[in-house]
């Protein structure tokens, strides 16, 4: 026979199990997690060459994790995100996905375990001199008990290598296309909106480069108001791409200069300098020099 | 003569003994290459959107953890995010990709710990393109325990939405480009 304490404390018991149970039960809420190294494979190759490496992917959920693995192709779009899609089709010309392969493609990993894996790339061997990207992406797979009540989102975590392949000895050429200032939208909560500076850089070549360099805004009397480095993006080969600079500097109505001095990886500084007018609330005219 | 001799044979095992020693203590180069790496957690798997008064927007928010090491002088890395599941937009609920009703959308703002950079102003998610959740330049570190981003939601609350539970899945990207 139980004694009134002995009861309680079995109750008490029980219900401990039952809540340990209900957690252990709903992976919903556990946390979702993914590490990858290298990040980023840059690799001089030559036509008809096969080259295979291991990438370290290891997992941070909370739980053991399924894990689908792709090839991917890739840019970085006008507003400098980049975007991981299975198929880019303006990139067809210029991906190395179809001669990337992984293993293995369909992935389980244990509560902060890891596994490597293999990537292949078979070059074709009539492959023209150039630089060619694309990318490998592991993409956690919700689970079915991941459901949501009433409104709400899964979450999915992807982690994403990304490939540069170098055939041949092709040269970097490009130019500084164009200067702008643009006018972003108000903030939340704010009522007046901001200015961007925006650099179009034109690779006008088969290699992709980086650029190295500095925006400047003068005032009228030739003051610098604001200093800003060019982000270390690639600009992909045959392409203009946009560099983006929101500046932080409160532009009062008048007359401006957006200075640029930029290396596209060739050695040479070009410099370009645009006339700007802050004419609020009206869009800025912009004229070239 | 013979005891000179024992002398000699025994320095001259002695001095080969601390001289195998040397040689065993030499020193070997240790040689690493320290690459680009990055982990991404998001803290709980999903998200609830609530609204907290008559036809005021769903609002809710999603944490995430980062790892990060950007390469020393040519490195860049982003988050991103992604509607790759909708909500079901036949059911006549939201709907990200063709909204019941125009100006209806999922936006978000963001916030992250250096050395991120956070997306500006109010975002508008998308079921066709990846919108930017943080940004790195390059040699940026964290530190061990890692960096904090959260990513604050905003569904329209539209009087139009038949009633019934929706759920959309969200997939959020580390990457270095």
């Amino acid at each position: 026979m139980f004694t009134g304490f002995q009861l309680q404390c079995k109750r008490a018991l029980i219900i401990l199990l039952f809540i340990f149970a209900l957690a252990s039960a709903t992976p919903a809420q556990a946390q979702l997690g993914l590490g990858l190294v290298p990040m980023r494979l840059e690799l001089k190759m030559a036509p008809g060459q096969q080259y295979s490496g291991a990438l370290k992917l290891s997992s941070e959920s909370g739980g053991k994790t399924r894990i689908r693995a792709e090839v991917l192709d890739f840019n970085i779009d006008a507003t400098t995100t980049p975007q991981f899609e299975r198929d880019l089709p303006q990139e067809a010309a210029t991906s190395c996905k179809k001669w990337l392969s992984l293993n293995p493609r369909e992935i389980e990993i244990v509560k902060g375990g890891f596994l490597n894996v293999r990537y292949t790339l078979r070059l074709p061997a009539d492959l023209p001199e150039g630089s060619y990207n694309c990318a490998a992406g592991f993409s956690t797979l919700p689970s079915a008990e991941a459901a949501t009540t009433g409104m709400g989102m899964r979450m999915a975590v992807r982690i994403v290598a990304a490939f540069y392949i170098v055939v041949g000895s092709p040269s970097v050429r490009g130019m500084l296309k164009e200067i702008k200032l643009e006018p972003l939208p108000p903030a939340k909560d704010q009522t007046e909106g901001g200015w961007q500076a925006v650099v179009v850089l034109e690779n006008q070549g088969p290699m992709y480069f980086r650029p190295a360099g500095k925006l400047e805004v003068l005032d009228a009397a030739g003051k610098v108001v604001e200093t800003a480095e060019f982000p270390s993006l690639p600009v992909l080969r045959e392409r203009d791409q946009r560099f983006l600079f929101p500046l932080k500097t409160h532009l009062e109505a008048g007359h401006y200069k957006l200075q640029v001095n930029v290396d596209i990886g060739t050695g040479e500084i070009q410099r370009g300098t645009v006339d700007v007018a802050v004419e609020a609330p009206a869009a800025p005219a912009a004229e070239q020099k | 003569m013979k005891r000179d001799l024992l002398l000699t044979v025994l320095c001259l095992l002695v001095t080969a003994a601390v001289a195998h020693a040397q040689g065993s203590t030499g020193t070997s180069a240790v040689s690493l290459t320290v690459t680009a790496e990055a982990s991404i957690t998001v803290n709980t798997g999903t998200t609830t959107l609530t609204s907290s008064g008559i036809f005021a927007d769903y609002t809710g928010s999603t944490s995430l953890t980062y790892l990060i090491r950007t390469t020393q002088t040519t490195g860049s890395g982003n988050i991103v995010l992604k509607v790759t599941t909708d909500f079901n937009c036949a059911a006549g609920g939201p709907c990200v990709a063709t909204p019941p009703t125009a100006g209806d959308k999922l936006a978000y703002t963001c916030t992250a710990d250096a050395p991120g950079t956070a997306c500006s102003g109010s975002q508008t998610a998308s079921t066709s393109a990846t919108t930017p959740v943080a940004s790195f330049g390059a040699d940026a570190h964290t530190n061990t325990a890692g960096a904090s981003a959260t990513v604050g939601w905003s569904l329209t609350n539209d009087p139009i939405y038949k009633t019934g539970p929706y759920s959309a899945t969200v997939t959020f990207t580390i990457s270095a480009s």
